[in-house]
């Protein structure tokens, strides 16, 4: 993508891929904003997980899931409440049952119209289609580690891991094989850190890496990401790579005394280099990349496992 | 678990463990099925709201699963269903596979496994226990629930919100409450009205029940503030029932622990605490559960 050429609207589109037994995905085409989408059918019940932007596109997930499904319960989940994932949540309320985290609840009622207005200023054409974004009340909200849903033959953990890319993340575990993993990996682009602050700074670079560790003793089969082309754990240790990367320069940067804005610069350039295929459209995320590290650190050179503490 | 003689030599004097009568109203769209005070009979919730209804507690066997399925439905209308459990004992949740399919089921992570290490275990002891019982205990199948949580979860019925929390080990490792907008309390066999804790202590299956855990979660219900009580077994009261509960329990383990210092043996002990409770409490139904009690309250010490 060119920075001339305006990015295609969020519309979420296509068949869904079947990628393991029972799991479906309906890719995002390498759209902007639009999430890889997931269907799990089970005898007895279909789990999607997310919902693309919109009523629009939340309605025509949920119409393929009731296809898929045969018309049984459906369940809805997302990885976490960030427009191009959760915003199309209202197309489920009262026909499919809405499961979020705590900390989902929370965010979309802290930060969703917040969220509207920063998209509609990035992205104005699709004011019209932000604005209308209605939120809804989750029906079933659990507090606490897992939340396990059966579906008859198939079985998905749910499992909040924020704050890492969000406050709210959770991946979704199909099967032990499975792994939705949300914007905690995408591929074949940079890793999106949204350090925005002071609206937005849940970002915890440095619990994110220890997250990235935890999905990978997870084993996943399949990994699908937030963003991006299905891959296998592979996926999940490339981000880890960038991670510690950026935050390697910016705990070094900072030691030598540069300045945050200095140190983002420094640190995107030097990632664009090393990371040549990954897409441009996201360059602007290195820098959040190295400046949220930067926040993170301490005046000492972060030698390597969590400063979580200090976030 | 409900209430017994313990003595199969005789012929069962209760009436049989079935379900019966029309539920309730308790506050608006909160009912409960009465237990009658019957024996091996649960006090039932059903929760309606606007979207949804919540079923607490299943009855024994399917044919009292179904019969509270389809009570629910009757109230229930079209919206959904949900069943959970306030916990694992055959009573309780052994009517569970009625709603297999038709409500959405949810465990305490707890409580489901602690159903899957007890519940065929269970069903021999009662056997064993109780007259006339096997027949209906043969019918029963256990079902996996469909959402299992862990600590804490919310169901939105629209209009009512059900608050559903994890506490065990106390009455057994997996109870779980189930507040209602804050105000109703659904607290399983943690509470009956009129009747002596049930403490299942049976080892080697079950050694779980812990009296000291349970007081201090009689506390954090007295700190609720319930206006509404339902116990696992007897009336429908309110927060005074908690305090009632505690009473008992407080006495228990004082009078344990008094006499184990002072020397006495725990046959001893169990003697002088079933006597004088029998004479505290004679309002009280199934006194047989002092001496579990007592013997619980004794070894663990405190």
């Amino acid at each position: 993508m060119t920075a001339e050429s305006a990015p295609p609207p969020p519309v979420v589109r296509g068949e869904p891929l079947l990628v393991s037994d029972g799991v479906y995905v309906i890719p995002d085409n390498h759209v902007p904003i639009v999430p890889n989408v997931g269907i799990v059918v089970g005898t007895r019940a279909t789990l999607v997980i997310d919902t693309g932007l919109g009523q629009d596109n939340g309605a025509y997930v949920l119409e393929h899931a009731r296809r898929l499904g045969s018309r049984r319960t459906v369940y809805v989940a997302t990885t976490h409440v960030d427009p191009g994932h959760g915003f199309g949540m209202a197309a489920f309320k009262k026909k499919a049952r809405i499961v979020f985290h705590r900390s989902q609840v929370e965010e979309m009622h802290r930060l969703g119209h917040g969220y509207i207005d920063t998209f509609s200023r990035l992205r104005p054409e699709l004011t019209p289609m932000l604005r209308s974004v209605e939120f809804v009340e989750p029906d079933i909200v659990f507090c606490d580690g897992d939340l396990e849903v059966d579906l008859g033959g198939h079985g998905a953990v749910l499992r909040h891991y924020g704050p890492a890319h969000a406050a709210d993340d959770q991946v979704v575990l199909v099967d032990d094989h499975v792994l939705f993993a949300g914007d905690l990996v995408l591929t074949g682009q940079f890793p999106i850190v949204p350090y925005f602050p002071p609206f937005e700074a849940d970002v915890d670079a440095n619990h994110w890496i220890d997250v990235l560790d935890e999905l990978t003793s997870l084993q996943p089969a399949i990994v699908v990401p937030g963003h991006g082309d299905l891959s296998d754990i592979g996926a999940i240790a490339e981000v880890r790579d960038f991670l510690t990367y950026v935050r390697g320069m910016a705990s070094q940067l900072r030691a030598n005394g540069a300045s945050s804005d200095d140190a983002g610069a420094s640190i995107e350039a030097a990632a664009r280099a090393r990371w040549p295929s990954w897409g441009a459209s996201l360059h602007g995320s290195i820098g959040f990349a190295g400046r949220a590290f930067y926040a993170a650190s301490t005046t000492g050179v972060v030698t390597g496992g969590s400063k979580h503490e200090m976030a | 678990m409900s209430t017994t003689q313990f003595d199969t030599g005789t012929p069962n004097l209760s009436p049989p463990p079935v379900v019966q009568g029309d539920p309730v109203q308790l506050a608006d769209g909160i009912f409960v099925i009465p237990d009658r005070r019957v024996d091996l009979v649960p006090n039932i919730g059903i929760v309606v709201g606007s979207q949804a209804a919540l079923v607490i507690d299943s009855g024994l066997g399917p044919r009292n699963g179904t019969y509270v399925m389809e009570q629910a439905k009757q109230l229930a209308g079209d919206r959904q269903l949900y069943l959970t459990i306030t916990h694992f004992h055959p009573e309780h949740g052994f009517g569970a596979q009625a709603f297999k399919g038709t409500a959405t089921i949810v465990y305490n992570r707890a409580q489901r496994d602690e159903l899957g290490r007890k519940g065929a275990g269970y069903i021999e002891l009662f056997k064993g226990l109780i007259a006339d019982i096997g027949p209906t205990l043969d019918e029963v199948k256990f079902v996996d629930p469909d959402l299992t949580y862990d600590g804490q979860a919310e169901i939105d019925l629209g209009g009512h919100r059900a608050v559903l929390r994890s506490v065990g080990p106390a009455h057994s490792a997996g109870d779980q409450t189930i507040f209602i907008d804050d105000r109703v309390l659904f607290a399983g066999d943690l509470l009956e009205t009129r009747m002596f804790a049930i403490f299942p202590y049976f080892p080697p299956l079950d050694t779980d029940v812990n009296g000291s855990r349970w007081l201090g979660v009689l506390d954090e219900l007295i700190a609720s503030k319930p206006e509404i009580v339902v116990p696992g077994h007897g009336e429908v009261s309110d927060t005074t029932l908690i305090c009632d509960a505690r009473e008992y329990l407080e006495y228990v383990r004082g009078e344990a622990a008094r006499l184990r210092a002072s020397g006495a043996s725990v046959e001893e002990a169990i003697a002088t605490i079933d006597a004088a409770a029998r004479r505290r409490w004679t309002t009280w139904d199934h006194p047989e559960w002092i001496a579990f009690a007592a013997r619980v309250f004794y070894q663990t010490g405190s």
